[in-house]
């Protein structure tokens, strides 16, 4: 009769024991993930020391914060430089004020005639389509380089955009 | 029928000055310009205010009567004399921010227009003889100023944005400050705008964003100011920054000595005249113009220098011979130094 209720304890405290170890490891888990939680959610940092109040001499100083600043290499552009390639008309100058298209011209000003000569003609109606000029002097690859009141593409027909003047890179 | 309409502009160019030189816009399309102005303009302004050495009122020259103390500085200028100092740091001192007191002694205290005796004539050697140098123990300079490389001693706080420079050092920020504003400005447009763009301050180019074409067309010659017509070499950049610095511009008479803005740090005097031009390309124009100062510093040693970084760069001598380093085209046929 008594033997009934010990093996009911006993079993009893059997599954508590066990329930324990659960517990116990799901709480070392749990404590693990809210751990990694709050140092996700609050990033610590190195507390420094006050630069200004450094009292190393400034030779010092200066020159071990110099060492220990990050500098990038100079670096190398992605693609290498190409050079520009342009095919000279042969007899061809550059026009300046000509409208229109056509066959190759031979440099006349203020002519009917065509755009494909005289490379980077930029000047007020100059040929082909939708250069926007400045002003300036054509690149004259071939003759004289026309000049112009700075254009802005209008008035032209069909004919290819010529190429803008290359944009000059010199000591300053 | 067919209305003929004229197709839109795939590229616009606008050019005016600014900083002291000329600026040239080029963006593509066109019609990205006006904005495009408006932005280079407001950017240039700034690095006027903050950088320029020519302005009483601007930060640099504050910074520079305090020489000596902590002063707190625009994020622009700590930007700039960063910059400076890494080039210091990256050339061993042959690009040297330091170099204020030594320029004005030298004789460029103004804005170029203003000097008074600007030459025309090819350049000099500046150097003193070699027996002058031995009486002076081989390294101070007999003309000019004195020896002027204080970078080492240049104090930043970041985090108060703070800078303290040497008691009587002068900073000059001119060739990496006109750099980083191109690349700033061309940077800026792009975000604004989606645009490919090139600046250019004074043939210092800077671009971002898509080229136009096959690439941004750059002729490169002795001097900014001569036409694509003048004697050099045409070639197509796809991205980054081209830089070209030389001592055939910016020259002056002092003294009745020929002057150039190049100085060498360890002599506080115009760099031997070894190269005439040097152009190299790189990933921003900061980095290429400041290849470009340390190339005519280092004088004969920079070909190899500047072939050990993979640098794009044309060289070329006080004899007109040209070089081309770490795959910068051949020069054709019709090309010229």
């Amino acid at each position: 009769m008594s033997r009934t209720p010990a093996l009911a304890r006993d079993a009893a405290l059997q599954r508590m024991h066990r329930l324990n170890r659960w517990l116990i490891a799901g709480a070392v888990v749990v404590t693990g993930f809210l751990t990694d939680v709050a140092a996700q959610a609050f990033p610590g940092h190195t507390i420094k020391r006050a630069s200004s109040t450094t009292k190393a001499t400034p030779a010092t100083t200066g020159h071990a914060r110099h060492h220990r600043a990050k500098h990038h290499a100079l670096t190398p552009p992605a693609q290498a430089p190409k050079a520009k390639v342009t095919e000279p008309v042969p007899g061809a100058t550059a026009n300046t004020g000509s409208t229109g298209t056509g066959s190759t011209g031979t440099g006349s000003t203020g002519t009917t005639g065509a755009g494909s000569t005289g490379a980077g003609s930029t000047g007020a109606g100059s040929t082909g389509a939708g250069s926007t000029g400045t002003g300036s002097t054509g690149t004259g690859s071939t003759g004289a380089g026309s000049t112009g009141a700075g254009s802005t593409g209008s008035g032209n027909t069909g004919a290819p955009a010529p190429a803008p003047a290359p944009v000059v890179s010199g000591a300053s | 029928m067919r209305a003929l309409t004229a197709p839109a502009p795939a590229v616009a160019t606008t050019r005016w000055t600014a900083l002291g030189t000329t600026v040239v816009l080029r963006v593509a399309p066109a019609r990205a310009l006006m904005e495009a102005r408006a932005i280079v303009e407001d950017e240039l302004a700034a690095v006027d205010r903050a950088c320029s050495r020519f302005r009483a009122d601007s930060e640099l020259e504050r910074l520079n009567a305090s020489a000596g103390r902590f002063v707190a500085v625009s994020p622009l200028l700590l930007e700039a004399v960063q910059a400076g100092l890494r080039a210091a740091w990256l050339t061993d001192g042959a690009v040297d921010p330091t170099l204020g007191e030594a320029i004005v002694l030298a004789g460029y205290a103004r804005d170029f227009d203003a000097l008074e005796h600007p030459l025309p004539e090819p350049p000099a050697r500046h150097r003193p003889p070699a027996d002058e140098l031995s009486r002076s123990g081989g390294c101070e300079p007999i003309i000019g100023p004195r020896r002027a490389s204080g970078w080492k001693l240049i104090e930043l706080e970041h985090d108060s944005s703070r800078v303290r420079i040497p008691a009587g050092a002068r900073l000059d920020l001119g060739a990496t400050a006109k750099a980083l504003a191109a690349d700033r400005a061309a940077q800026a447009v792009y975000d604004a705008s989606d645009a490919g763009v090139l600046v250019s301050l004074g043939g210092d180019i800077a671009t971002a964003g898509p080229p136009h074409g096959d690439g941004w067309a750059i002729h490169v010659t002795d001097d900014h100011r001569d036409g694509p017509q003048a004697p050099g070499q045409t070639i197509t950049i796809a991205g980054g920054g081209l830089a070209t610095s030389g001592i055939a511009a910016r020259r002056w008479v002092r003294d009745g000595e020929v002057m150039h803005h190049i100085l060498d740090p360890a002599t506080g005097e115009p760099v031997e005249p070894v190269w005439r031009t040097v152009s190299v390309a790189a990933s921003s124009c900061l980095d290429a113009n400041i290849a470009t100062t340390a190339a005519l510093v280092q004088g004969h040693s920079a070909l190899g220098w500047l072939g050990e970084l993979g640098l794009p760069a044309r060289l070329v001598a006080v004899d007109g011979e040209v070089h081309a380093v770490a795959g910068w085209p051949e020069e054709s046929s019709g090309s010229s130094p």
